[in-house]
């Protein structure tokens, strides 16, 4: 990390090699759009190597970096809101759900739709808390906002995800959603 | 445990679906960027994480170094904006025009400030084209800068519009006077007409607030135009928000909408008045834009209201010039409202079983108002959600409301909402208090059909009025040692919500969070709403259960939160 701040791509490259795949991760659940995601590591990548020179703890770069990609992703999400070009995708690409029983599929069927309802900025504090385990002062850290702020985001994201559930079990043919 | 259920799901959903192979060729299109892009300067990368409106700045001297810039801009933006020296020479375009949408019918308004360069308000109340098809409230707005010259108005509006979801750009346009008509004719050939004058006098307010490092921001305030000129409005006093804005605030680079409540107080103790600003502010680029609204007023100013729009310079720093335009008149000198009590016929009861006086406060605000924490809960420890047994306060602007919890029970730290074994919402038993600026008209398809309520009697008639399943009440009731009106309804067996706006029956907006996120009936199907008017506010008191899932138990403790509230003005 030290030699990639003082500008050695090299090092920078191994930083990438070792991070991208989880972030690339987290961009996905985020966007919910495969090249929105790619291009939110992109850019949350080229940030961090234009800024690596300004971080004063480098044992801080983790969190950091997560930072810098949960800003990415929030900025590529207002450009697909502009543009209409960020589309819903309601399964993750290749990797199939785990079990085959009827009942756990519709729980995750349920899921996938629910987070496609709620929007990228109460995604991104789920995908903190529940898929990072981060403790939640990490969380708001990483998303910029104040603590208390999390806490209330955690709590509407999951009361919108139960809504958008309660809702689905009603009108189950409710499909097509679009991203929020 | 329901929720921890639930949360449990979530999170093995996550972990099972997460996709962290990168995409083929992602890894070297990375690197191949980061081959072609040369670091910064170690300072211009330290800079470069200006944190904004939110968090800490970097050091000492650079905050000192940007409010010392921050008064300076602010003091431009004053003498730009006329505040308190009403210096803007006024022209033939200066106030509100009116004009229809030929495509729909819709009415549009274009409101001009004074001189040369004015600020330019535009307002669509029923956008229907593709700016505004996810919206769901259809109003767009956009808010711009004019060139007066001679009988020509050119505007351009460099943000853009929008309705909320999506900004769209704007083209500039032109206006010309026409002076036989007294109208405007406009580039895209419509015709603009002075809107009706309905006795709304201008106002101007200029105020400069002070970024408070924890709570609430304050700061003070001037007026000018007729209103000030003619007395409907005092010169000046202090203002404070009725909430923390970073509470609301979701950070550096992101477009956020946000409410904030703010109580003006006059210096010469006439009275006080408050607003609602709905901010839309977009932190990357720094820059903020609001619509306002009167929401009450005590004193000389019980009768007030009006509506504007408005603009802040300098969000990014400590101190914020914000600058209101707009109108206000005085409804009670026009017999459109009678916010003070109606004299009481005789009466053989004693005194003190009179209706409570507390409807239309006669005590004036004190004119300095301490910063408030919004809701400030006094937790005990460092907490996810549950909460040991205790007493818990919140502070609604003056009005500290307090409840005492059994252990077990959640609750948020920066809204006043307490419940039951439920860390991520949803629990059987709820409380939830909030200050009351609308009722919805309709309770299910809530969205844009908040009814702004500035008076008691409003609240209750609209109240009344609401679509909300068979509203039972209102019956005068004593809470927290205050006089309160108590209505009671519960949904339907199996009533689906599916239809609703978000998903979810809403009662009333919350000022001081984005409208979805107002008190919602998520599993709850029976509530009981107290309004508690009290030091100079609507209070809105929720308490609600779920039939299916509330036991006995759990109702009793309800019961007994509810018993221990507190309201001290």
């Amino acid at each position: 990390m030290i030699r990639a701040r003082d500008g050695d791509r090299d090092a920078f490259s191994a930083l990438v090699t070792v991070s991208i795949g989880r972030l690339t991760a987290m961009a996905r659940m985020i966007l919910r759009d495969e090249y929105a995601a790619q291009d939110a590591v992109q850019d949350a990548f080229i940030e961090a190597w234009r800024s690596l020179p300004g971080l004063r703890e480098p044992d801080r770069f983790e969190a950091w970096m997560r930072r810098l990609l949960v800003r990415a992703c929030f900025k590529t999400a207002r450009r697909g809101k502009r543009t209409g070009a960020i589309e819903v995708r309601l399964t993750p690409g290749d990797e199939p759900a785990v079990g085959g029983a009827e009942g756990h599929l519709a729980v995750h069927d349920q899921l996938e739709r629910a987070l496609a309802r709620i929007s990228a900025e109460q995604r991104a504090v789920v995908v903190l808390v529940h898929y990072l385990d981060l403790p939640l002062a990490d969380a708001a850290q990483a998303m910029g906002i104040p603590l208390g702020t999390t806490k209330s985001r955690l709590n509407r994201a999951t009361q919108a995800l139960r809504a958008a559930i309660d809702a689905d079990d009603r009108e189950p043919s409710r499909i097509g959603e679009r991203f929020a | 445990m329901m929720n921890d259920r639930f949360a449990a799901q979530v999170r093995q959903h996550l972990l099972e679906t997460a996709n962290e192979r990168p995409a083929y060729g992602q890894l070297a299109a990375v690197l191949d960027r980061v081959a072609d892009t040369p670091q910064r300067h170690p300072l211009a990368a330290r800079l470069a994480w200006f944190p904004g409106r939110i968090g800490p700045f970097p050091s000492t001297a650079l905050r000192w170094a940007l409010i010392a810039a921050a008064l300076l801009a602010a003091t431009m933006a004053v003498a730009i904006f006329g505040g308190g020296g009403g210096t803007s020479p006024s022209t033939v375009f200066e106030g509100t025009w009116t004009s229809t949408d030929l495509g729909d019918g819709s009415r549009m308004t274009l409101v001009v400030a004074a001189g040369m360069t004015p600020a330019v308000h535009f307002e669509d109340d029923l956008a229907t084209g593709a700016a505004c098809v996810a919206d769901p409230v259809k109003v767009f707005t956009a808010n711009g800068t004019g060139q007066v010259s001679g009988s020509l108005l050119a505007v351009s509006f460099p943000d853009g519009g929008g309705c909320g979801l999506l900004v769209v750009e704007i083209g500039p346009g032109f206006y010309v006077y026409d002076e036989a008509t007294g109208t405007l004719n406009d580039s895209g050939g419509l015709t603009w007409s002075r809107a009706p004058d309905l006795g709304f006098q201008p106002m101007i307010i200029s105020s400069l607030m002070i970024g408070a490092a924890s709570g609430a921001n304050t700061g003070t305030f001037e007026t000018s135009g007729a209103a000030s000129e003619g007395g409907l409005v005092c010169p000046s006093g202090v203002v404070m928000d009725l909430v923390d804005i970073d509470s609301e605030a979701t950070g550096r680079g992101e477009s956020v909408v946000f409410m904030v409540p703010k109580q003006f107080a006059c210096d010469d103790g006439s009275g006080t008045f408050a607003a609602t600003l709905e901010i839309h502010a977009d932190l990357e680029r720094g820059t903020e834009s609001f619509s306002w609204v009167i929401t009450g007023g005590t004193g000389a100013y019980a009768g007030l209201r009006g509506e504007g729009y408005g603009g802040t310079q300098s969000p990014a720093t400590g101190r914020f010039l914000n600058t209101y335009w707009g109108s206000v008149r005085d409804d009670r000198g026009l017999g459109l409202a009678t916010e003070a009590p109606a004299p009481q016929p005789p009466t053989s009861q004693p005194p003190e079983s009179q209706p409570p006086a507390t409807l239309a406060p006669a005590t004036l605000a004190p004119a300095t108002l301490a910063p408030a924490t919004f809701p400030a809960f006094a937790v005990t420890q460092p907490y996810f959600c549950t909460l040991e047994t205790g007493t818990y306060g919140g502070s609604f602007g003056t009005v500290l409301v307090t409840a005492t919890t059994p252990s077990t029970w959640h609750g948020l730290d920066d809204v006043f909402h307490l419940e039951d074994e439920a860390c991520l919402g949803g629990g059987a038993v709820q409380l939830e208090i909030t200050v009351v600026s609308q009722v919805y008209a309709d309770a299910c398809h809530w969205a844009g059909t908040g009814v702004n309520v500035g008076t008691p009697d409003a609240l209750t008639a609209a109240f009344s009025d609401q679509a909300a399943f068979g509203t039972v009440g209102p019956t005068d009731v004593t809470l927290g040692g205050h006089a309160a009106r108590r209505y009671d309804f519960s949904l339907p067996a199996g009533f689906d919500a599916s239809t609703c706006s978000n998903f979810v029956v809403q009662l009333w907006r919350d000022p001081a969070r984005a409208e979805r996120f107002g008190p919602s009936m998520i599993l709850i199907d029976s509530v009981t709403i107290y309004f508690v008017e009290v030091g100079g506010l609507t209070l809105g008191v929720y308490v609600g259960h779920s039939r299916e899932l509330a036991t006995p138990a759990m109702l009793a403790e309800l019961d007994a939160v509810v018993a221990s509230l507190r309201f001290e003005p």
